[in-house]
C-alpha cells in the first residue's frame, strides 16, 4: 500500500509539469494582460511600459515560463497583480474561509444523504421516498443565487433570524467560541444552500447504488441465516453500497477548496469564490494560473484517495 | 411416517405491472424426516418461490403469499411473528442458493459470514465460534480452513463457495436443509463432489433435504421422493423408484424421454416441444395442454386435479383416475 501511494505520488510530478506547460499556454493566448486591464485613462504609455518591463511581460515566453515555474518552486506562485503580493498568501488568506463552508457543507450533506438515501431504497415507492425525490428534483434545479437570495429576504431580512451576509460582524472582536459561533451564526443561510444542492445529487446516487444492492444474492442469503432486518441493511446492504459513494468523497477533494463562486458572492463570504471571479474581470493572471495549479494538484490528490479508499473498502480491489 | 414439513395449498403470487404471476399456485408437499425431497421442473415453473416461501424470504413488494399452511414441526410457519420466523432461518431450516458466485458477501471474510449465523443462533462467544466454523469448513472438505476463514469469497473457486455456503447452512445443525440447484452453476466433478458432500451430511445428521434441480439425473442419485411442479403446479409425485419405474405424466414422461444423465450439458436437457406457458395467459384446462401429444377434448377445458393412483403416487392428468369418466 505504501509503496503503491509512493509510486502514485510521484507519477503526479509529470502530470503536474504537463499542466503546468498547459495552463501558462492557455494563459499566454488569453487577450490581453494586466497592463491592458488597467482602465485608469491617466496612466501614461510610458507607465505602462515599464509596468510591462516589471512583470517580465516582454521577455519571450520561455524565460516568462521559468519565472513562474521558479516563483512556484519558491513557494510563492507569482505575484498577484491586484493585490500585489505572492499569489499563495493570496490564495492562503481567503481559501480556508471557503473550506470551511465547503466542509462544513460536505459533512452535512453526508451525513445526511446516507440515511435518506437508504431509507429511499429500503421504503422504495413509499410516502417517504415520494418525499424525498421531489426535495432531490428541487435541491438540483434550484439556481443557487435565487435560492440564497430567498433565504436572505426571508430569514435574514424579514425575520432576522440570521446575519444578510459576510463571515463575522462587522469589527467583531470576538475570540475563541464566541467567535466561532458568531461564525456559525452566519455561516447557516450559505451552508443551507451549498446543502441543498449537493445533498440532493448524494442522496439519489447513494439510493439508486442501495437499490442495486438489495436485489443481490448475498442479500437474501444474509436474511436467509436469520439476521435481524437492521444488520441486513446497515451491515450487509449498506457496506456495499457505500463503496461507489466514497469514491464521490475521494473525488469532491478539490471542490471543498474551489470556493462556491455563486453562494460565497451572494452572501459576500470572504472565500476565494469570489477572489477567483475578482481575478477574472482584473486580469490577474498569476492569480488565476496559481488557483488553477492549486486544483489540478487537488484533483490528482483527490483521485488517489478515492483509488486508496476504494481499495480499503472493498476487498476485491488490489491496489498494483 | 413422521413428517417434518407439510405444505397445503400454498400460494405465492406476484403483482407486476402486466398482471398476477401466480408463481406458485395451491401447491401441496411434505417432506419426512430424514429424508430427501426432490422438486423438477422447467425454468420459471415456481420452484425456488416454493422454497423461499418456507422461510418467508418471497420479496414484497411484489409477492404475496396468498394462501395456504407452511407446518413444520406442527407449527405454521406463516402465522409466526417476524420475529419467530428469524429465529428459524438458518437455525432449524437452512437454505443454500442456486447462485454460489453471488450467495456470499464480497466485503467479508468466509469466517465472518460463517461465525454471524453461529453467534446469531448458538450462545457462543467469538472464538468458539470460530474453532466451530473452522471444523464446519473441514467436515465439507475445504483443506487448510484455518487460512480460508480470512479469506474473502472472491479468492475462492465456485465450487469451494458453495462448498462454504453448505458449511453456513449446516454449521447450526439444522433439521431442513432446503438446497435451491446448489449444483447447477458448477462444473460437471465438482457437481459430483458437491452432490456427494450433501448424502454424506445427511446420513451423518439425519437432516431432511428439500432439494431443488431440473437435471433427473440428480434426483435419482439423490431423492427418497419427488415431486415434478409444472406451470406453479405440482402435476407429480411419487417414490423416486416408482417415479422413475412407472412415470405417469405426459410432462414427467418428456423429461424422462430426454434421457437425462448428471454429465450432460443442462442446455440439452429438455427436448419437449413447445414452450412454457405465458403465466399472464394460462390455458383454462391443463396448463400442459399446448404442448401434450396426448391430450383429449376435455384437457382443453377441464383443470385436472391431483389424484391418488396407488402406491402412494398422484398425479394430475385426465388420462389417469376418475376424470375423464365424469
Ligand atoms: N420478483 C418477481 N417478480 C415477478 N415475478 C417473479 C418474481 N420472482 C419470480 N417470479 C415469477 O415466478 C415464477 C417462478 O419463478 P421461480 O424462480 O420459482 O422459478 P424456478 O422454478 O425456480 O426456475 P429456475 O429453474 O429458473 O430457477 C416465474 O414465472 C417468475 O417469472
Ligand atoms: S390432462 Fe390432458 S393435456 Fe394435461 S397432461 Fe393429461 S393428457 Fe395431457
Ligand atoms: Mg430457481
Amino acid at each position: 500500500m505504501r509503496q503503491y501511494i509512493t509510486r502514485r505520488l510521484l507519477e503526479m510530478i509529470p502530470v503536474l509539469i504537463g499542466i503546468s506547460i498547459l495552463i501558462f499556454v492557455i494563459f499566454q493566448l488569453a487577450p490581453g494582460d494586466a497592463v491592458s486591464a488597467i482602465v485608469d485613462p491617466k496612466t501614461s504609455a510610458e507607465t505602462k511600459a515599464k509596468l510591462r518591463e516589471q512583470l517580465h511581460l516582454n521577455e519571450p515566453i520561455l524565460v516568462q515560463y521559468k519565472y513562474w515555474v521558479m516563483d512556484i518552486l519558491k513557494g510563492q506562485w507569482g505575484e498577484s497583480f491586484y493585490y500585489k503580493q505572492p499569489v499563495s498568501r493570496v490564495i492562503n488568506s481567503f481559501i480556508w474561509n471557503s473550506f470551511y463552508l465547503s466542509l462544513a457543507s460536505f459533512l452535512l450533506s453526508a451525513i445526511l444523504s446516507i440515511p435518506i438515501g437508504v431509507l429511499s431504497a429500503t421504503k422504495q415507492y413509499s410516502k417517504f421516498d415520494y418525499i424525498f425525490t421531489i426535495f432531490a428534483l428541487i435541491g438540483i434545479s434550484m439556481p443557487s443565487f435565487f435560492f440564497g437570495l430567498l433565504l436572505i429576504k426571508w430569514f435574514a431580512v424579514d425575520l432576522k433570524l440570521f446575519p444578510v451576509s459576510g463571515m463575522t460582524n462587522p469589527g467583531s472582536t470576538a475570540t475563541g467560541f464566541a467567535l466561532f459561533k458568531e461564525v456559525m451564526h452566519h455561516m447557516a443561510l450559505p451552508l443551507i444552500v451549498l446543502t441543498l444542492g449537493s445533498l440532493a445529487g448524494l442522496m439519489r446516487y447513494t439510493r439508486s447504488s442501495m437499490l442495486e444492492v438489495i436485489r443481490q444474492d448475498y442479500i437474501r442469503t444474509a436474511r436467509a441465516k436469520g439476521l435481524r432486518e437492521k444488520v441486513v441493511i446497515y451491515k450487509h446492504a449498506l457496506r456495499n453500497a457505500l463503496i461507489p459513494v466514497v469514491t464521490i468523497f475521494g473525488m469532491s477533494l478539490p471542490g471543498l477548496f474551489s470556493g462556491a463562486i455563486i453562494t460565497e458572492q451572494i452572501f459576500n463570504w470572504p472565500g476565494i469564490g469570489p477572489i477567483e471571479l475578482q481575478a477574472v474581470n482584473t486580469r490577474d493572471y498569476p492569480l488565476l494560473m496559481g488557483i488553477n495549479m492549486l486544483l489540478a494538484l487537488l484533483t490528482l490528490l483527490g483521485n488517489l484517495i478515492a483509488d486508496v479508499t476504494y481499495a480499503l473498502v472493498d476487498p476485491r480491489i488490489r491496489l498494483k | 411416517m413422521d413428517e417434518l414439513l407439510i405444505i397445503k395449498n400454498l400460494k405465492t403470487y406476484f403483482y407486476t405491472d402486466e398482471g398476477v404471476v401466480k408463481a406458485v399456485d395451491d401447491v401441496s408437499l411434505r417432506i419426512n424426516r430424514g429424508q430427501t425431497l426432490c422438486i423438477v421442473g422447467e425454468s420459471g415453473c415456481g420452484k425456488s418461490i416454493t422454497a423461499m416461501s418456507i422461510l418467508r424470504l418471497i420479496p414484497d413488494p411484489p409477492g404475496k403469499i396468498e394462501g395456504g399452511e407452511i407446518i413444520f414441526e406442527g407449527k405454521d410457519l406463516l402465522k409466526l411473528s417476524d420475529d419467530e420466523v428469524r429465529e428459524i432461518r438458518g437455525n432449524k431450516i437452512s437454505m443454500i442458493f442456486q447462485e454460489p458466485m453471488t450467495s456470499l458477501n464480497p466485503v467479508f471474510t468466509i469466517g465472518n459470514q460463517i461465525i454471524e449465523a453461529i453467534m446469531l443462533h448458538q450462545k457462543l462467544d467469538k472464538k468458539e465460534a470460530t474453532k466451530k466454523s473452522v471444523e464446519a469448513l473441514k467436515l465439507v472438505g475445504i483443506p487448510r480452513a484455518e487460512e480460508i476463514i480470512n479469506a474473502y469469497p472472491h479468492e475462492l473457486s465456485g465450487g469451494m463457495r458453495q462448498r462454504a455456503m453448505i458449511a453456513m447452512a449446516m454449521v447450526c445443525n439444522p433439521t431442513l436443509l432446503i438446497a435451491d440447484e446448489p449444483t447447477t452453476a458448477l462444473d460437471v466433478t465438482i457437481q459430483a463432489q458437491i452432490l456427494d458432500l450433501m448424502r454424506k451430511l445427511k446420513e451423518e445428521t439425519k437432516t431432511s433435504i428439500m432439494l431443488i434441480t431440473h437435471d433427473l439425473g440428480v434426483v435419482a442419485e439423490m431423492a427418497e421422493y419427488v415431486t415434478v411442479m409444472y406451470a406453479g403446479k405440482v402435476v407429480e409425485e411419487a417414490d423416486v423408484i416408482e417415479l422413475f419405474k412407472n412415470p405417469k405424466h405426459p410432462y414427467t414422461l418428456g423429461l424422462l424421454e430426454s434421457k437425462p444423465q448428471i454429465h450432460i450439458d443442462k442446455e440439452k436437457l429438455y427436448s419437449i416441444p413447445g414452450q412454457v406457458p405465458n403465466p399472464f395467459n394460462l390455458p383454462k384446462g391443463c396448463y400442459f395442454f399446448p404442448r401434450c401429444e396426448r391430450a383429449m377434448e376435455i384437457c382443453k377445458e377441464v383443470m385436472p386435479t391431483l389424484k391418488e393412483v396407488g402406491n402412494g403416487h398422484k398425479v394430475a392428468c385426465h388420462l389417469y383416475g376418475g376424470d375423464n369418466n365424469e
